[in-house]
């Protein structure tokens, strides 16, 4: 059995398609009998135009008094031919045996020597009899078109159950957080879990980081120096952390104890990327490997890390 | 579902009120009966006032021997208005038409197409009526009345008569209270109704059921009534003598004591002397 939720939903589509399937029909009909009531009315000006020559009006003009149970005759006899069309002159020139009534379309007619006034009576409704079995009709397809959609979901769930669909997950990809303020590092998919780190390594991994984005292609050796550029940016950031209030040290040698800083920051990376072994690489500087760690071929630069990777609280 | 939107969108449009089919003409102005003789291709073209007589005109007229022996058909027009008349006696369109000597007079139709007087129905009597006092011929007496008067101007009794006596009264017609009416009916109504305090038209005897024949004053006798004019193009006794019997017997079965008082203008003789009756008789 279905979940009541559902069956309501499935309610819910039958009574849409049902009320959008009698307002079609409704609005055609509507718009059918006002394109005929027009025709029909603009046919009973044209046959009284016809017929105004025999029709015996007054006409102050001319003294003439007219033939008031003629005019009733004809009134008569127009209404005779008109009777399935729904449409019914009230009255010519405001002669008219009717009950008085409101709902009058007034049209005037305009002869050359005179004009005259013809009242209509058009039935308006819009709802006939046979509605009902239009009625019948749109429940019975709007029936079928929601039990073709029942079909077709249960279709979709058994098909969904045999292959499970494939999760693409669009997880983003985490980043590295660093904060000058607290200096710390995180990760972005567990900001609470923050590493500190001192202000040597924080700073030579901060300039690391921008040297390393700026030039992918310059090689750093342990044996080399450290290019200038990278000292600039170090000091740069060492500044900020003075401004920050967090140091009123004279700023570090950098290019001493080098590897020292490396392993600093390195045993920072690994508490923080602790989970995620894979993504750690993008970030973490290379160790030397084989040959000994005063290999020469040894890049302790990022090779692939981008702008992307890393956000900086407090730049 | 955009198939059924279609659907229903069509059931719709079908559903719809359909337009009136194109309404034909229903206004009659002629009545055609065939005669005996079917094959003819003669018509005879009767013109009269009105819709009844017309039909029994024809009727009549159809059924007689001598006209099946010349037309195949009557076809009888009757008129909306004053006009029609014109056109039918001014231009000879009618064979056979019902005029007012006036008319017939002003058109010279009896010198132009030789209409001549079949059957003629008596002379009568202008009055006004009224229904409270016996109406005064004075100036004083018109001018705070109010006077129902006909709207047609070749009316004598309930046009022309009334005003050639306002005119001799010297009453400007401006300073007078003057409703119209388009028939005689309708003007008994008005006064039968108090819409109106005094009429012009004649007298019949069924007045007396609603006025009072002490209330009216003539203003014009001998006022000659409608007449039966024949078109008489060829010398064509036989027609002529054929139509004045059968529009008398017409005007006896009527049951108006005024319809049946009709006068024959022509002897229709077995020898075939068809002779008119003497012309006192016709000029009056």
């Amino acid at each position: 059995m279905l979940p009541i939720r559902i069956k309501l939903a499935y309610g819910a589509v039958f009574l849409c398609c049902c009320l959008a399937l009698f307002a079609t029909f409704i609005t055609a009909k509507a718009y059918k009998t006002t394109t005929n009531d027009a025709l029909t009315l603009a046919k009973v000006e044209n046959r009284i135009a016809l017929d105004l020559n025999h029709l015996n009006l007054p006409d102050d003009f001319l003294k003439h008094s007219g033939s008031k149970d003629m005019v009733l005759n004809y009134i008569a006899r127009l209404n005779a031919q008109l009777k399935d069309s729904g449409v019914m002159v009230y009255s010519i020139e405001g002669i008219s045996d009717y009950p008085a009534r409101a709902d009058l379309i007034t049209k005037q007619l305009h002869a050359p020597q005179k004009s005259l006034t013809v009242s209509f009576v058009v039935a308006s409704s819009l709802f006939s009899k046979n509605d009902i079995a239009v009625l019948i009709l749109v429940s019975l397809v709007s029936a079928a078109l929601t039990y073709l959609l029942f079909i077709s979901e249960r279709t979709k769930i058994q098909i969904a159950k045999h292959e499970p669909e494939v999760e693409i997950q669009a997880v983003e990809k985490p980043k590295l957080i660093v904060d000058l303020q607290n200096k710390t590092l995180a990760a972005s998919c567990a900001v609470d879990k923050t590493v500190a780190l001192a202000n040597k390594p924080l700073c030579f991994y901060l300039a690391l980081v921008e040297f390393c984005i700026e030039h992918p292609d310059v090689v750093l050796n342990q044996n080399k120096d450290v290019p200038e550029e990278l000292l600039t940016l170090a000091n740069k950031y060492f500044y900020r952390l003075v401004e920050l209030g967090h140091t009123i040290r004279k700023r570090p040698n950098f290019t001493n104890s080098l590897e020292k800083t490396l392993s600093e920051i390195r045993a920072a990376l690994d508490e923080v990327w602790q989970d995620q072994l894979e993504i750690k690489e993008t970030y973490y500087p290379p160790k030397a490997h084989g040959e000994g760690s005063r290999s020469r071929l040894h890049h302790y630069g990022l090779k692939s890390i981008e702008i992307a990777d890393i956000e900086v609280i407090g730049k | 579902m955009f198939l059924s939107l279609i659907l229903f969108f069509y059931i719709g449009i079908l559903q719809g009120k359909p337009a009136v089919s194109d309404i034909d003409a229903f206004i009659e102005t002629s009545f055609q009966c065939d005669t005996k003789s079917e094959v003819n291709l003669n018509e005879l073209v009767v013109y009269s006032s009105g819709k009844v007589l017309a039909e029994d005109v024809a009727q009549t007229l159809c059924a007689d021997d001598i006209i099946s022996k010349q037309y195949g058909k009557v076809t009888s027009y009757w008129g909306y208005k004053t006009s029609d008349t014109i056109e039918f006696l001014g231009k000879g369109i009618a064979d056979l038409i019902l005029a007012k000597e006036n008319l017939i007079n002003a058109f010279m139709a009896e010198s132009t197409y030789n209409y001549q007087a079949v059957v003629g129905f008596p002379d009568y009597t202008a009055y006004l009526i009224s229904s409270k006092e016996k109406p005064r011929i004075e100036k004083s007496y018109f001018l705070d009345k109010r006077i129902g008067l006909l709207d047609y101007p070749t009316s004598r009794s309930g046009h022309i008569l009334p005003k050639q006596l306002f005119k001799k009264l010297d009453i400007n017609l401006e300073n007078l209270n003057i409703t119209y009416a388009s028939s005689h009916t309708e003007l008994r109504e008005l006064l039968a109704s108090g819409k109106v305090d005094l009429i012009s038209s004649y007298w019949q005897d069924s007045d007396q059921q609603r006025f009072s024949i002490n209330y009216i004053t003539p203003i014009r006798d001998n006022i000659s009534g409608s007449r039966w004019y024949l078109k008489m193009q060829d010398e064509n006794t036989d027609l002529l003598c054929a139509v004045q019997t059968r529009l008398t017997q017409l005007a006896h079965n009527q049951n108006s004591h005024y319809f049946n008082h009709v006068e024959s203008f022509w002897e229709c003789d077995l020898n075939q002397q068809t002779m008119k009756v003497g012309d006192s008789n016709a000029a009056n």
